[in-house]
């Protein structure tokens, strides 16, 4: 019986993502095959190309065909791996991207482990006495790193850390003066100190979102009655704390972080642009500025794979924490 | 205790007096925003009687500038906020007393709106039709912000819906809009108008993220985004070109959030221990 349950609440996840995608796909791929001209025709303005090599390449691409026909070629090679031509890059879109998501996962994932533990952490030292001049004084700081747009924090971090103290290197993925045959040690800590100040101000906007969310949730389950019981059976303050009232208070955070993954990928798209770090934001903005439809839309697709995936783990993990948060 | 009542108010009143600032600016102001004033004199002037904030690379006056952006910045957050309200609420409180599946749909709709990142859906709008002017920026930004919201208002009018009030009412013989108009919209209002405060700081930051990265206003419009972009190149030189506009946003973006705090801790929804 549990496990036929688990097995349709699986099944269903899976299939309410997938049809979440499918209606990405299908309104970004109209939206742009609805534009006028074609990525051909905007990828090769200015150049000597051959009108019969123009019809070719449309030909090639279906961009000929009328527009559900255009969107379901669209749909079908993109269903079996192939993300179209990207004509600003010159190359297939999907290698584009997979030059590009490793830095992205690099930056996001220790972006989003600093974050959470600093939120947490913030969290901790507010839930303690809800209401003390501790609570007030970080709510405060909370609220204000909450207010500042992340290219303020980037201009501010490279302006001081980077411009001014010569810390760290103020944007780029690493020396591109350093050839491949460099130590591996020597290569690390390159790329560490490229990605210290990017991750550092990704991390300070989940921070501080993290921050307000697990602080009322702790309140919250602090006032449950097991906590009372076991406070009553001998239980320390901060084992209270740590075991009985934080995994009550995971919920909330555990869906904030499938719900982070979109507002990293927007976040990461300013950030990676004014590190100038090579992730799927640069590509997004490169996509952009080239008017590269082909490529933007592989980008959106891929975005939102990434964020329904992220929030049926969040769902999981939920489930296994609170088997109460049903549906 | 007297804090919490003191904020909101004071957050409330910095963004009236923005707002205001902005309106009544142009009359008061001798420089117009996109106005040249001598490019070999005051180019990068520091800030004088003249110029309160000093002038910019194209000696335009920053005061001028600036407020021209507070009319961008604040109209595009409020237009894209009441946008986004609008929205939200409708379609939230639908999905709550309408027949179940109705409201099921509508919930995947939020779904799907929730799992598509904004920033990259704007890129798209902008990949697909060129450069939008502001405003329709503005509509974009409001029309792809509203899911939160609805979620958020559809849960508290589910419970308001299924509370006892609603079903006297029903039993008198009120009918689902009514129900939804008289009884359950009054009670998600303050829910609603924080929600709303916050969607309004949202866009702000927004707004001038894609401006700084060049992708918002067009040149030479000022927005506080693109006033920041614009005085990068100089902070060196002229800090202030980049400081000022910056410590804008932040502030309109600290006091909605303040505004909201406020705003949410007086609704019936609020539940946090009571202060010692």
């Amino acid at each position: 019986m549990r496990a036929s349950q688990g097995a349709r609440r699986l099944s269903g996840t899976v299939g309410r993502g997938a049809l979440v995608v499918l209606v990405v796909a299908v309104t970004s791929a109209t939206l742009m095959h609805l534009a006028p001209g074609d990525p051909l025709g905007s990828a090769m303005e200015g150049r000597e190309v051959p009108t019969e090599v123009l019809a070719r390449w449309r030909a090639e691409q279906g961009f000929d065909r009328p527009l559900p026909v255009k969107v379901g070629h669209w749909l079908w090679s993109a269903a079996q791996g192939d993300l179209g031509f990207s004509f600003s890059a010159n190359r297939p879109v999907i290698e584009a991207i997979r030059e590009a998501l490793p830095y992205t996962v690099l930056l996001a994932g220790v972006a989003l482990v600093l974050g959470f533990a600093l939120g947490i952490a913030l969290a901790f030292a507010q839930a303690r006495r809800p209401g003390g001049p501790v609570d007030r004084w970080l709510g405060d700081g909370a609220l204000a790193l909450w207010a500042l747009p992340e290219f303020v924090i980037a201009l501010v971090l490279i302006e001081c850390v980077s411009l001014r103290m010569g810390w760290l290197p103020s944007g780029g993925p690493g020396d591109l003066t350093m050839g491949p045959d460099a130590p591996l040690g020597v290569r690390l800590a390159d790329r560490l100190r490229h990605l210290a100040l990017p991750a550092a101000t990704l991390a300070i906007v989940v921070a501080a979102q993290v921050a307000r969310m697990q602080r009322v949730a702790l309140i919250d389950a602090w006032r449950q009655p097991f906590v009372r019981a076991a406070r009553a059976k001998g239980v320390g303050e901060t084992a209270l704390l740590m075991r009985h009232a934080w995994r009550a208070a995971l919920g909330p955070t555990v869906v904030l972080a499938g719900l982070a993954l979109p507002a990293l990928a927007g976040g990461a798209f300013i950030i990676e642009r004014v590190y100038a770090w090579p992730g799927m934001g640069s590509l997004a903005f490169q996509a952009l500025a080239d008017r590269d439809p082909h490529l933007a839309l592989g980008c959106v697709v891929l975005g939102a794979g990434l964020v329904v995936t992220g929030g049926a783990l969040a769902d999981l993990v939920r489930l296994r924490l609170d088997p109460r948060s049903e549906a | 205790m007297e804090a919490m009542t003191v904020r909101p108010r004071v957050a409330l009143g910095v963004l009236v007096g923005l707002v205001l600032a902005a309106v009544v600016s142009p009359l008061v102001l001798s420089y117009g925003p996109n106005e040249v004033l001598g490019l070999d004199r005051l180019r990068l002037a520091a800030p004088s009687w003249q110029h309160p904030l000093g002038t910019d690379e194209n000696s335009r006056d920053l005061l001028a500038r600036l407020m021209a952006g507070a009319r961008v910045s604040l109209a595009f957050g409020m237009l894209s906020a009441a946008i986004a309200a609008t929205l939200g609420t409708g379609v939230g409180i639908c999905a709550a007393v309408a027949r179940p599946w109705v409201g099921r749909l509508l919930m995947r709709v939020v779904d799907i709106g929730l799992a598509v990142p904004r920033l990259l859906l704007l890129i798209v709008l902008t990949a697909a039709l060129g450069r939008l002017p502001w405003g329709w920026l503005a509509v974009a930004t409001g029309a792809t912000s509203w899911y939160g919201l609805a979620r958020l208002v559809r849960g508290q009018a589910l419970i308001l819906a299924a509370a006892d009030f609603t079903a006297a009412a029903r039993a008198l013989g009120a009918g689902t809009t009514r129900i939804a108009t008289r009884h359950v919209l009054p009670n998600v209002a303050g829910t609603i108008a924080a929600a709303t405060v916050l969607a309004f700081a949202h866009s702000i930051t927004l707004e001038s993220a894609l401006s700084f990265i060049g992708q918002g206003v067009a040149i030479p419009t000022a927005s506080w985004g693109a006033l920041v972009n614009e005085g990068r190149a100089q902070v060196t030189v002229a800090p202030w070109l980049t400081v000022v506009p910056a410590l804008a946003i932040v502030i309109t973006v600290l006091a909605a959030g303040a505004l909201a705090d406020g705003v949410e801790r007086g609704t019936p929804w609020h539940r946090e221990e009571p202060r010692p």
